[in-house]
């Protein structure tokens, strides 16, 4: 068993109800998001324009520099592949937030510890949808088994050809994402 | 996006080049007396290497004073690199204290030279590691192109070693008079003449390295990856362009290098307020790019990153260049 999320971005307009959700359902104050969205363009060349949203929420990486790199083991990878900070463990070094590629991370200044995205990892064992999947309007997202080759977020991935954000930095994300056509999701292009 | 890496204050780059410099003092006072020089080592050792254990314990408090939430500083013990880091650095220190003890004449073991040297190797040993670690340290972070495992870790290491020696230097020519420019050092026999003498040389020829060492780097990953090649125009010619240019290049290598030069040219001129200037300028200097390279390392651009929400006046320049556009097509089109 290994959870993943697929974002189309194609249906994504933009709307930051997930951000609001995920905000509600960790009771997070206003300032922090564990699930921003960003606007992208417009992009290519006039007069084929494109612009598109495009949330980041953490990318739950196999292969994350926050676990390996936790100074206390107060990041970990639970065997559903989730990643998870135990406060009780964690010093504040903000070494995580440092090796984190995709900025998911958050400060809390008050507590004096780093905090994430949760995956909603309580309502998943309740069998319920991780609330930004839940509340998005427009279907966007999509969650499932990753390791199950039958789910549905499997057969969107390979329908629609998802794939994850910056793959050639070899953190093998669990966060797939459909972009929008032309635009390209390698490190290379969006760097220039 | 990113313009500057801002988790990791200045805090930690004192912390990084604090308790570098204590371990290369710890590691150059080793082998000084792997190579006999007894005289040297009874005028200053004592107190280079109790200086070099304040000045990493000063790192270590430092890398504390950076933690969140230093009560629970006792989870610090996870394998990896940070573990390997704060070992090296905790043993490096104890090391140099256990080592600075050995000077101390009223101590029953002053005369035991093996168990001196055993405790200087291991110094010598843990402050290779640490001075190392920094490298590794900051690869670990996949989406920060400047930072590169291995060039780190040889630019660091070589830029620590004119900082080593200018520790010493400093302790040295504090030594050595009270007459700063009125005596060369030539003349003073608190210190041995031909040890500090070499160690003068040694730190114009490593401090000259050490400016290889770091256009080397900078011009070798700045080819990588757009986020190094921005980190790299930020140092050379951005936001960071006066410390690195001014203090870092020009009072940190230059000027040590040109006050060496011309005291190793002529013998008369090798006085301790040379030392000192060219000792504490290099020191400063060092200090400062150990911070640049913290700071500019920047993270690759997320898309979309610089824009989080359309503001009223983008909206508005966008509507004022659609518009513009149509204006010139709708020319275009009675003019056919």
């Amino acid at each position: 068993m290994r959870w993943g999320v697929l974002i189309n971005l194609n249906k994504c307009v933009g709307c930051h109800a997930c951000t609001i959700a995920c905000q509600n359902e960790n009771n997070l104050p206003l300032d922090m998001k564990w699930n921003r969205v960003f606007k992208k363009g417009p992009v290519g060349e006039y007069p084929n324009l494109t612009s598109y949203s495009i949330p980041l929420p953490c990318m739950h990486c196999k292969e994350a520099p926050c676990v390996d790199g936790c100074p206390t083991g107060a990041s970990y990878r639970t065997q559903e592949g989730i990643v998870l900070v135990n406060e009780d463990k964690c010093v504040g070094c903000k070494f995580c937030m440092l090796v984190c590629p995709y900025e998911a991370r958050a400060y809390n200044s008050e507590k004096g510890v780093v905090e994430k995205c949760v995956l909603c990892i309580d309502r998943l064992a309740n069998g319920q949808a991780p609330r930004c999947v839940e509340c998005c309007q427009l279907k966007a997202r999509t969650y499932g088994d990753l390791e199950d080759p039958e789910s549905e977020i499997n057969m969107m991935i390979q329908a629609l050809d998802a794939k994850p954000l910056y793959p050639e930095l070899g953190t093998e994300p669990l966060v797939y994402y459909v972009f929008p056509e032309g635009c390209s999701n390698t490190l290379e292009k969006e760097a220039n | 996006m990113e313009t500057r890496q801002e988790h990791w204050g200045g805090l930690a780059a004192g912390y990084f080049f604090l308790a570098s410099m204590g371990c290369m003092m710890m590691m150059i006072l080793a082998l000084f007396d792997f190579a006999n020089t007894e005289v040297f080592l009874q005028q200053v050792g004592g107190w280079i290497a109790l200086a070099a254990c304040i000045l990493i314990a000063i790192g270590a408090l430092m890398l504390v004073a950076e933690l969140g939430n230093k009560k629970k500083i006792y989870h610090l013990h996870k394998p990896g690199i940070m573990l390997l880091g704060a070992a090296a650095m905790a043993i490096c220190a104890v090391c140099a204290f256990v080592y600075a003890t050995f000077f101390v004449s009223f101590l029953p073991w002053t005369e035991w030279l093996v168990l001196r040297r055993l405790v200087a190797a291991v110094g010598l040993l843990a402050g290779f590691v640490f001075v190392l670690y920094p490298g590794p340290e900051m690869a670990e972070a996949p989406g920060r192109p400047f930072w590169r495992r291995g060039g780190l870790m040889v630019l660091f290491f070589l830029v620590s070693i004119p900082v080593g020696l200018a520790g010493i230097l400093v302790i040295g020519a504090f030594s050595a008079t009270p007459a700063m420019f009125g005596e060369a050092i030539i003349i003073n026999s608190l210190i041995e003449l031909i040890t500090l003498d070499k160690m003068w040389i040694a730190f114009a020829v490593t401090l000259a390295i050490g400016c290889v060492a770091i256009f080397a780097y900078l011009f070798s990953v700045r080819s990588k990856a757009a986020a190094a090649a921005y980190a790299v125009k930020n140092i050379l010619s951005g936001e960071f362009k006066v410390t690195f240019w001014l203090v870092t290049i020009v009072i940190g290598i230059a000027v040590p290098l040109i006050l060496a030069i011309i005291s190793i040219a002529n013998s008369d001129l090798f006085y301790p307020g040379f030392v000192l200037i060219a000792s504490f300028c290099a020191i400063i200097g060092n200090a400062c790019f150990r911070a640049i390279v913290l700071f500019a390392g920047v993270r690759v651009v997320l898309p979309g990153e610089e824009k989080e929400f359309i503001t009223q006046e983008e909206i508005t320049g966008l509507a004022a260049a659609f518009t513009e556009k149509w204006q010139e097509k709708a020319k275009w089109l009675s003019g056919r």
